[in-house]
């Protein structure tokens, strides 16, 4: 009686272990990013949104180009230097990930002007000394305005000249991730912690992603 | 029927004791920290820390400790310039903020000298009243 009872325990833990294992196996190794933004059917095949290639300008006056990210992860937002609404914020969870991601080399992350004319790199380069910015992790942009608002676009974020807007432009506090060919994989709320905290482990997922993939993901 | 009563009554303060907590441990919910986290939290952030040495710090400001009659003008005008906060220099301007009145500028900064000052500096309406008053027609004029 004693033995079967025991025979019985024995099973339901050993179901119970089988349980967590599979369960834990689903939480940690199998989490997928999506692909965001518009996908195309080309001959039969899924071809996803891709950023285009681009030029800009960055903080040291020197020419940033698709060549920099090419096989990292980063992650982008928009702003503007003289912004008196959102982007104090922005740059607060911003230099969290600057910090949490230091010893990372494949991590960037690009803050994109979305008012070039004042912010010029010499603009920019006060904000980034100012922040205590590592500029070789965080590039500030400038460049054309027609260019930003094109690849603001590319980027799914939103940004528009609106002079009812605080400081004349109108533009959500997004971050968004992009992996190592180019594509889009979150967006999260730039100004909230916790969304912030959820990018930062998905950008987790990402780098094991590009490990498991041989270097480029 | 009073058996169920004994039983029930040490769970039923418990219950109380687990409110009352909730309530004194509330933060300040006064309409000065309505007003701040409205106009305010975005630049100086939650607890008035600022932002590295781009934004300076409400929380113990040498600023806001020295110079309180110049701070209802800077909040509604805006600032310009350099300004020097606890031994840093900050170059950042300041927006203006026109569309709040006397009584919310003197609500903002009871709490923002009762949360980050301990208290020390006294405000009074009448005082606050006569700062704004003299304030200059556009306020960049207030650089120390």
């Amino acid at each position: 009686m004693l033995m079967a009872l025991d025979r019985r325990i024995g099973f339901v833990f050993f179901i119970g272990v089988g349980i967590l294992v599979v369960l834990s196996a689903c939480q940690s190794g199998s989490k997928i990013l999506p692909i965001l933004g518009q996908k195309k059917i080309v001959d039969g095949d899924t071809v996803f949104h891709q950023i285009p290639d681009f030029t800009f300008i960055n903080q040291d006056s020197l020419p940033v180009t698709q060549e920099l990210v090419e096989g990292k992860i980063y992650v982008t937002d928009f702003f503007f230097t003289s912004c008196p609404s959102i982007c104090p914020k922005m740059s607060q969870q911003m230099l969290r990930i600057q910090e949490r991601f230091k010893e990372e080399a494949e991590v960037l992350l690009l803050s994109h002007s979305i008012d070039p004319t004042y912010d010029t790199p010499e603009v920019l380069s006060g904000y980034a000394e100012k922040l205590e910015i590592d500029t070789k992790k965080w590039h500030l942009l400038t460049g054309n305005w027609k260019d930003i608002y094109n690849i603001s676009d590319e980027y799914l974020a939103v940004v528009a000249k609106d002079s009812t807007a605080p400081g004349g432009y109108l533009h959500s506090g997004h971050f968004l991730l992009v992996d190592g060919n180019r594509r889009i994989r979150g967006a999260y709320d730039g100004t909230q912690a916790k969304q912030v905290d959820r990018l930062m482990n998905d950008m987790d997922v990402l780098l094991e992603e590009m490990l498991a993939e041989g270097g480029a993901p | 029927m009073k058996n169920v009563l004994n039983f029930t009554w040490p769970i039923l303060l418990i219950i109380a004791l687990f409110f009352l907590r909730q309530i004194l441990q509330r933060p300040t919910s006064s309409y000065g920290a309505k007003v701040y986290q409205q106009h305010c939290q975005n630049c100086h952030m939650e607890e008035g820390q600022g932002l590295g040495k781009l934004i300076p710090p409400l929380e113990g400001s040498s600023y806001l400790a020295e110079f309180p009659s110049l701070i209802p003008c800077l909040i509604r005008n805006g600032i310009e310039g350099p300004m020097q906060v606890n031994g840093i220099l900050y170059d950042h301007p300041m927006p203006a903020n026109p569309e709040l009145s006397d009584e919310e500028i003197y609500q903002l900064m009871r709490f923002m000298y009762a949360e980050w000052q301990e208290g020390t500096t006294e405000l009074r309406r009448d005082s606050m009243v006569s700062w704004l008053e003299a304030c200059p027609e556009q306020g960049n004029s207030l650089n120390q």
